[in-house]
């Protein structure tokens, strides 16, 4: 169990499905782990995973470069300000947080996926 | 008007350098939740097609978590007995998924991920 539900979570991950967020719930709420060695753990995880699905999706798909460069830069830019005070956060507000961008995620995805699509089909009937 | 100002090539890689810089401060500070900025970012203000906004987050998610990894280990927050143990399913698990991206309808999937991480979203605020 300790393998097939990290496999499968980084699978979900793999094809867009979700992203670190399935595999921190997995090491917070059911590994039990501490929060900020489950947010490092994590980050480990999703690195590992992310290198094996990098190269098909960058075989696959149309990246710029120099889109990809820029972002990154300027991610590094965010890592190391939030790093730097990273110590001085106790944990508890981290897990809030996490807590909170986790469900706005999933109303984003639940909106975007779900309900955009009833809407449209319940127009269509009425329209007809 | 705010639409042609917002259509301007470099107003659109400046919010874009904004979203990227934000995604990278919150890798930082919660392991997690960077992707969903950026792939904002490439689909909604740079128009990339949904699976290449994908892919171009995981593109720029990658080396950035990777930094963000360094503080991790400085301050000794990463369980490696348990990476030891995980990374090869993590890894394969990641090169399966990216293969099934074309193959799978992913509408219930992400409903369904949706539900889920909503779920445990609550229950990290209310423990």
């Amino acid at each position: 169990m300790t393998f097939i539900i990290p496999f499968f979570i980084s699978a979900l991950m793999g094809m867009g499905v979700g992203g670190g967020g399935l595999l921190i719930i997995y090491l917070t709420l059911i590994l039990e782990k501490e929060q900020y060695i489950a947010q490092g753990t994590n980050l480990f995880l999703f690195v590992i995973s992310g290198l094996g699905s990098f190269l098909i999706h960058f075989k696959k798909r149309k990246i710029k470069i120099s889109l990809v460069l820029t972002g990154a830069f300027f991610g590094i830019l965010g890592t190391l300000l939030s790093s730097h005070f990273l110590t001085d956060i106790d944990p508890k507000y981290a897990k809030i947080c996490l807590g909170i961008v986790l469900i706005i995620s999933g109303l984003l995805t639940l909106y975007n996926t779900l309900i955009k699509r009833v809407a449209k089909k319940f127009k269509k009937t009425l329209y007809k | 008007m705010i639409k042609n100002f917002l259509d301007k090539k470099w107003i659109k890689i400046s919010l874009f350098a904004i979203f990227a810089f934000l995604s990278g401060v919150l890798n930082g500070f919660i392991g997690t939740g960077g992707g969903i900025l950026l792939v904002f970012a490439f689909s909604r203000i740079l128009k990339l097609d949904k699976k290449d906004a994908f892919a171009s987050s995981l593109c720029v998610t990658v080396p950035v978590s990777a930094v963000a990894l360094f503080n991790y280990f400085k301050n000794g927050s990463i369980d490696l007995s348990l990476v030891g143990k995980l990374w090869f399913f993590v890894l394969l698990g990641g090169i399966f998924g990216s293969f099934l991206t074309d193959k799978l309808n992913t509408v219930w999937l992400n409903s369904i991920f949706a539900i889920l991480v909503i779920y445990a979203g609550m229950c990290l605020i209310l423990r």
